[in-house]
Order: structure tokens, then sequence, then C-alpha cells
């Protein structure tokens, strides 16, 4: 039984949550399976409305290979255990899953840090990019660096 | 020698173009790029200072030395996740 797995994927269709978690699954020697899932939260614009969908687009190639590195690294720093990281791409309706993360590590204090570590540097360092797309017809490319307010933004 | 330059996210946006051809000097580093590009696409300008350089598929610093056919891809502040 392999003791490090890694499933890496980005993909256009809806994420099935149980296939995700079932890649870090069957490891006995692995006590601790956290998984965070990011779902799309639907702002209302004050002059474009309600969100009526995200779009992602990734660059595909540098995607994958950046959730890779970062699931080796990750592993290098909690393993033994593994890891399946799942982003997807195209439109993604309000309170879908757009992103998620399973890791299996020997105790929960891996599995927990490294499956925080995993959404916090994915969020910073994977070529990925989302659009909101309003009602009106409208669209603004997200930009990480300022929240809501105006201020900068804290994340979920 | 001639580089493939991809515009990303919203560098899409910025520039008004997916990609662009770009002839550089022998020995171009991804800085001299930058300043290119930042002159022949004004849309650029504003968000130069916040945009990362990766060549083929891996972020880069400024001082990288570019060759022949490499994919040098604009990437904006990332919104993934």
């Amino acid at each position: 039984m392999s003791r490090a797995v890694i499933h890496i994927d980005v993909v256009a269709t809806p994420i099935n949550a149980e296939d995700v978690r079932a890649f870090v699954l069957g490891d006995p020697a692995l006590g601790g399976i956290c998984t965070f899932e990011g779902a799309t939260r639907a702002d209302t614009d004050a002059t474009h409305g309600a969100i009526a969908r995200l779009d992602y687009e990734a660059y595909d190639g540098m995607a994958r290979r950046q959730m890779q590195r970062l699931a080796e690294e990750a592993l290098e720093q909690w393993g033994p255990g593994r890891v399946a990281m799942v982003h997807r791409t195209g439109a993604v309706l309000p309170g879908e899953i757009s992103v998620m993360i399973a890791v299996a590590c020997g105790h929960r204090d891996g599995a927990f840090a490294a499956c925080r570590w995993l959404i916090d540097t994915l969020k910073r360092d994977v070529p990925i990019w989302k659009r909101d797309i309003y009602e009106d017809g409208s669209k603004r490319w997200v930009d990480p660096t300022i929240g809501i307010s105006g201020s900068k933004r804290d994340e979920a | 020698m001639n580089v493939q330059v991809l515009f990303l996210g919203p560098a899409r946006d910025f520039a008004h173009a997916d990609s662009a051809s770009l002839t550089l000097g022998e020995g171009a580093t991804v800085a001299q790029a930058r300043d290119v590009l930042a002159e022949g696409y004004p849309g650029l300008r504003a968000a130069m200072p916040t945009i990362r350089f990766a060549v083929n598929e891996t972020f880069v610093e400024d001082a990288a030395a570019l060759t022949e056919g490499d994919e040098l891809a604009l990437i904006p502040p990332v919104s993934g996740g």
C-alpha cells in the first residue's frame, strides 16, 4: 500500500466530494482525515445586482504543476500522508463547490495544519482567477487584494 | 530571440489581447520583458507592479534570463479557491 498518494485535478464539472475524499482514505497508518471545501459566495453589488454565477479560469498546466508542488511540500512537512486537491473551472453557481482539498496524515495535528496550509497557499500561488458575472450581464474580475469594503481583505 | 507571451486572467482585459510574440535581444531578462510589455500595452501599466511572471509554467524573479521559445505568462494576483 502506498504511503504517499497525491491526486491533483482541474475539472470543468461539479466536484464530487466523496470521490475526492476517497483518494486519501484506505491507509490504516493515517488516522487524521481533514477536508476543506470552498463554496462560491454570492455577494450583491449596489449597481449591478446579484451575482448570477462565477467564471473560473486556470492556466491549466501551471495550475496542476503548482498544486502538485504544494502537495509534495505539505507531505514533506506533515507526512507521511495523502493529499487530494481538485479545482473547478468554468461556470460555477453561487453555493457550489469550486475547490476541495482532502488530507490524510498520521494524526490530526498534521492533517489540520496541512489542509489549512494547502488552501492558504493555493489562494496565493495557483494560477486560477475568478470573475463575478452579474444578473445584468456585467462582469468583474475578483481582485484578491481588496475587500468588499475597500480595505485589505480578510480571508474566510 | 522570440518568446511567446500569455496574458492571463485580468491581464487579458488590461492588454486587450490573449497573447503576443515578443522579440527581445539575446540574454534579455524578465525585467526587460516587463518594461517592453508596459511600453507596448499601456493598459497593463497600472497593474504591472502586482503582476508576477512565469516562464514555462514556473514563477521566476525579474532577474531571470529568457531563451528562445520560452512561454512567458503574466500572472496577475490570483483568485482561485
